[in-house]
């Protein structure tokens, strides 16, 4: 599928939202409470727009996903960070025209990156990045032929785009959603209350492009330490209770663009920043810690990912997933409701309903696996880059139960996560320390000790099954064999131990 | 920011990934030693796929790079492989200083080379002795003690 398939998919599915609620306009700005950034002031455009059916379907959908079944306070969605990623733009943005004066940051260029950053998540589905997931599973190859096509004359124009932020530039850039927009953006402009800005740079902010000498638009929408990041954060941290702090007055303040020959005008940080930037990757790596690989809230994800192999099990005409459009489009409780009315999804949705999750049957990591085995954890790593492949081994596993320990193959799940991206952030990141050229923060940080040191630290693949524990034992034995035979992984008692069963 | 990509429903096609390529590529290379610098394996790997792609794109289609001119473009995919090669210990990093990435584990370098070695045509072999070649002098930290 290349990019056109796809956006001729999700398009019905804009036109109906869409023309299911009539826009309504405003004559002055609206002021919204935020807990996490104060009062946020929104423009009659902005509100107009974040009135649309296509916005208002981002209160219904977890900006964490499951999280909130392990840390209750993790209510927040998709909608309330949308609304503070403005704030972070509108901070970063108007430190920026304050101090260049005269630059190229002008209050249309503060409206467009205003309006990316109200657009940038259009594109989730529910449960945010667990369905995300799935998508990207599921629609591997099509996601990878888009990274790969050319698309307005640009080679690998996606390329460096997640499914998500590629879904949302479908999105905004369809026919209905481009009707919508300019309707709106007509009915402002003609009463002088916005300027005059392009839909297709906004939506290319969102997936990381700008034109050379713009280049710090696409960074603070879709860059290293972009305003997202300093949003999801703050808020993760904010809703679920953990303590991390980032200053982003402080870094708002010592935002610049990089203007020096042989360089694209990137967002760059002056020196004053260090300290607070090195509190963005400390921060991010505390809640992958606490949160995001916390082994209860992947429990929650690889349920989830439960209800979609079930659902793929069946008909398209009884699952209704016979588009991309059907992961995306509907509403949390809308796919509550599907599972529910859906026989053999039913079970793992009313688990999730009543908190009833999966458990850890086994714990696999350098702590848990004999020194003399160690280094064999990477044949599964790579194993689980394979499409299909951890199911194959979980299936396994499964097979080898005794009969009264079964309980549904689909219950039975290896999870590989993936480390924090940091590295990834530092190397892109750019800091004038004052020399002849920038430097990055992976320079300056030494952010891939951080990520081995995580990896081998931190990071733990699981075994989960039900929380029968006599049925749990036997799939601990069981991984253990598969783990064994196939990898050559032998386990210390910790392994077992820590999932709060008996060593062999 | 969760993931669960590793997971789904679909089968193995028994395609190459770009984990698999690389450990390919380190049991092709010369020697133990390596640099341990990201940037210089991502730039190795980005110019082998403009060189190769469109010949090989099962072999280096899987490779995504983040280009930020004019420093050297990055890849998510290389740093993920180096990481784990790390973690996992069939190779290490003794001096960071240096940057020195030394295989460990030499038996076990081979062994992922010749599993995956049995996946690959000949043609496919060849392309990847070529590539080797042509990083070899990136890559490569011969020992002038």
């Amino acid at each position: 599928m290349d990019f056109q398939s796809l956006q001729d998919e999700i398009t019905p599915w804009v036109e109906e939202k869409l023309s299911s609620a009539e826009p309504i306009y405003y004559d002055a700005p609206k002021l919204v409470r935020d807990p996490v950034h104060g009062f946020i002031i929104l423009s009659p455009l902005e509100v107009t727009i974040l009135d649309s059916p296509i916005l208002q379907r981002l209160h219904y959908i977890h900006q964490t996903g499951l999280a909130y079944l392990v840390y209750p306070g993790a209510q927040h969605t998709r909608f309330d960070h949308t609304i503070g990623v403005i704030a972070c733009v509108e901070g970063i943005a108007r430190a920026m025209a304050t101090r260049l004066v005269g630059g190229p940051v002008d209050d249309r260029t503060i409206e467009e990156l205003r309006l990316a950053a109200l657009l940038h998540d259009v594109g989730h589905g529910p449960f945010s990045h667990l369905t995300e997931s799935v998508v990207r599973q599921r629609f591997a190859k099509d996601f990878e032929q888009i990274r790969r096509q050319s698309f307005h004359g640009t080679i690998k124009y996606f390329r460096q785009a997640e499914p998500g932020e590629i879904l949302s530039y479908a999105i905004v850039t369809s026919t209905p959603f481009r009707q919508f927009i300019n309707s709106v953006h007509d009915f402002y402009a003609g009463r002088g209350k916005c300027s005059d800005w392009d839909i297709e740079d906004v939506a290319g902010l969102i997936i990381g492009r700008a034109d050379d000498d713009a280049q710090f638009k696409a960074d603070i929408i879709n860059g290293p330490m972009d305003a997202d990041k300093i949003d999801y954060l703050l808020r993760d941290c904010h809703f679920s209770g953990i303590k991390a702090e980032v200053d982003t007055q402080r870094i708002c303040h010592t935002a610049s663009i990089l203007n020096k020959p042989g360089w694209r005008r990137y967002l760059v940080a002056n020196a004053g920043a260090l300290p607070h930037l090195e509190q963005i990757l400390f921060a991010k790596m505390m809640l992958y810690t606490a949160l995001y690989h916390h082994h209860k809230i992947r429990a929650t994800g690889c349920m989830h990912t439960a209800i979609f192999e079930l659902l793929h099990s069946l008909p398209e005409e009884e699952s209704g997933l016979s588009s991309i459009a059907d992961y995306v489009a509907p509403r949390e409780f809308e796919f509550w409701n599907t599972c529910l009315s859906i026989p053999s999804t039913k079970p793992v949705a009313m688990d999730l309903l009543n908190r009833r999750l999966l458990k850890r049957a086994l714990v696999v990591s350098p702590r848990t696996t004999t020194e003399a085995t160690v280094f064999k954890i990477t044949r599964l790593r790579e194993e689980a880059l394979k499409p299909g492949a951890l199911r194959k081994l979980a299936g396994k596993i499964y097979g080898n139960l005794p009969a009264r320990s079964k309980r549904g193959k689909h219950l039975l799940w290896i999870d590989v996560p993936t480390g924090p991206d940091i590295d990834e952030d530092a190397q892109h990141s750019f800091v004038d320390l004052g020399r002849s050229d920038p430097d990055t923060l992976a320079k300056v940080f030494p952010t891939d000790d951080w990520l081995k040191s995580y990896e081998a630290n931190k990071l733990t693949i699981h075994v989960f099954y039900v929380d029968d524990r006599e049925a749990r034992q036997a799939a601990a034995f069981a991984a253990r064999d598969v783990l064994k035979e196939e990898f050559e992984i032998e386990l210390k008692d910790t392994a077992f131990t820590l999932a709060k069963l008996d060593p062999p | 920011m969760i993931d669960n990509e590793s997971q789904g429903d679909e089968e193995d096609d028994g395609e190459l990934n770009y984990f698999s390529m690389l450990e390919y590529l380190l049991g092709e290379l010369p020697g133990t030693s390596f640099t341990a610098d990201s940037a210089i394996w991502c730039e190795s790997v980005w110019k082998l796929q403009n060189r190769y792609e469109d010949d090989y794109p099962e072999l280096l289609g899987g490779f995504f790079f983040t280009e930020r001119p004019p420093i050297a473009p990055t890849s998510k995919e290389v740093s993920d492989f180096l990481v784990w090669i790390t973690t996992g210990r069939a190779a290490g990093v003794w001096n960071p200083e240096f940057g020195l990435l030394e295989v460990r584990n030499p038996e076990e370098i081979k062994e992922a080379h010749d599993r995956i070695g049995q996946k690959l045509t000949p043609a496919q072999k060849d392309a990847l002795r070529k590539m080797a070649a042509e990083v070899s002098e990136a890559l490569v930290i011969v020992d002038k003690r």
